[in-house]
């Protein structure tokens, strides 16, 4: 247990998994969170990412072996649904506490906040 | 990220792929019996008046599904919902069912009242009204469209309406085909401009050409 809160922020601040941190992975991990799977466009609907970049960072993800692609033919066309692992979705979990952990004590004071405003 | 606000993400992805418009445009299809319905029963009677939209709304329902595979799916994704929201779908087409089989019976009953003229008053109006709140206010909630809310109240007072015109002289049939007419007007509208506006702001999308690469 860390002696200071700070230092509790620090360990918390060192524990945020950079896959999914960064802006646009977090978006498709957000979505694939609150679903049990989804396909592509629907990724893209709601990311508003564009087709390229949202197959790179499905690439990194999968690399991670945060989300899995399953194949499946609705009639005869291929459809391809992208689901979060169960390692995914601990990992995302894992993430939110982090952040929370790292953001929550330290938020900004009611003084502060009207000046940056 | 807190779980309200994951809760939120998922009812507004489950709005983006329901909400088309297509559920306005079948819902319209529906309010086409009974606004055109009355006017149909002099020439082919009571029962073949409404008879006859069964094969409409089979067509209707062809053509939704078509739509929704050629147009909306391929722009909007298609998804496989979580636990929580499939217990919820299931709970919502018991729901469904069983107002249904309640607004079958009420249907069949002011049909043999009327007919044998011992329809009281406001009755009927009453109990379609009823039957238009509890439909359309429970898959309001179960579907999280609070558009359909707003449907039920429009519906519900339709029969309403209705009665006070055809009982003041402004209208034939009891109201229906002004009154749904004009509600079938609006609703299919509604759906046409959503379906027109999802269409217009995405670009449909082959996933198998863009996730070629996991097949290398």
């Amino acid at each position: 247990m860390p002696d200071h809160p700070g230092d509790a922020r620090d360990d918390a601040l060192n524990r945020i998994d950079p896959v999914i941190h960064a802006p646009a992975r977090l978006k498709v991990v957000t979505q694939l969170y609150v679903v049990e799977a989804a396909d592509a466009a629907f990724l893209v609907h709601r990311t508003g990412l564009t087709w390229g970049n949202l197959s790179t960072h499905l690439g990194k993800l999968e690399e991670s072996g945060y989300v899995a692609l399953e194949k499946e033919f609705r009639g005869k066309k291929p459809c391809t649904m992208i689901r979060l692992t169960d390692k995914g979705r601990e990992a995302f979990r894992q993430y939110r506490a982090n952040m929370r952990q790292a953001l929550g004590p330290a938020g900004p004071v009611r003084g502060e906040e009207a000046e940056g405003e | 990220m807190t779980d309200p606000e994951l809760r939120s993400e998922e009812r507004s992805a489950f709005r983006a792929t329901v909400d088309t418009g297509l559920w306005d445009i079948l819902l319209a299809g529906v309010l086409a019996m009974f606004a055109f319905g009355p006017l149909l029963s002099r020439r082919l009677g009571d029962f073949w008046s409404a008879a006859v939209f069964v094969p409409v709304w089979a067509l209707l329902f062809v053509v939704i599904w078509l739509v929704g595979e050629r147009v909306v799916v391929p722009r909007v994704g298609r998804v496989r919902w979580g636990s929580r929201r499939k217990a919820r779908l299931s709970r919502f087409s018991i729901v469904m069912l069983i107002v249904n089989v309640v607004a079958l019976v009420l249907g069949v009953v002011a049909a043999v009242s009327v007919r044998s003229g011992t329809a009281e008053g406001w009755r009927v109006p009453t109990a379609l009204s009823l039957v238009w709140l509890v439909m359309l206010s429970g898959a309001a909630y179960a579907l999280d469209l609070p558009r359909l809310f707003l449907y039920g109240v429009l519906l519900g007072s339709g029969p309403f309406i209705g009665e006070w015109l055809f009982r003041h002289g402004y209208a034939s049939h009891h109201g229906f085909p002004v009154v749904f007419g004009a509600l079938m007007g609006i609703v299919a509208v509604t759906g046409l401009t959503k379906l027109a506006s999802i269409v217009r702001r995405n670009r449909p999308v082959d996933d198998e050409i863009s996730l070629g690469r996991n097949d290398a």
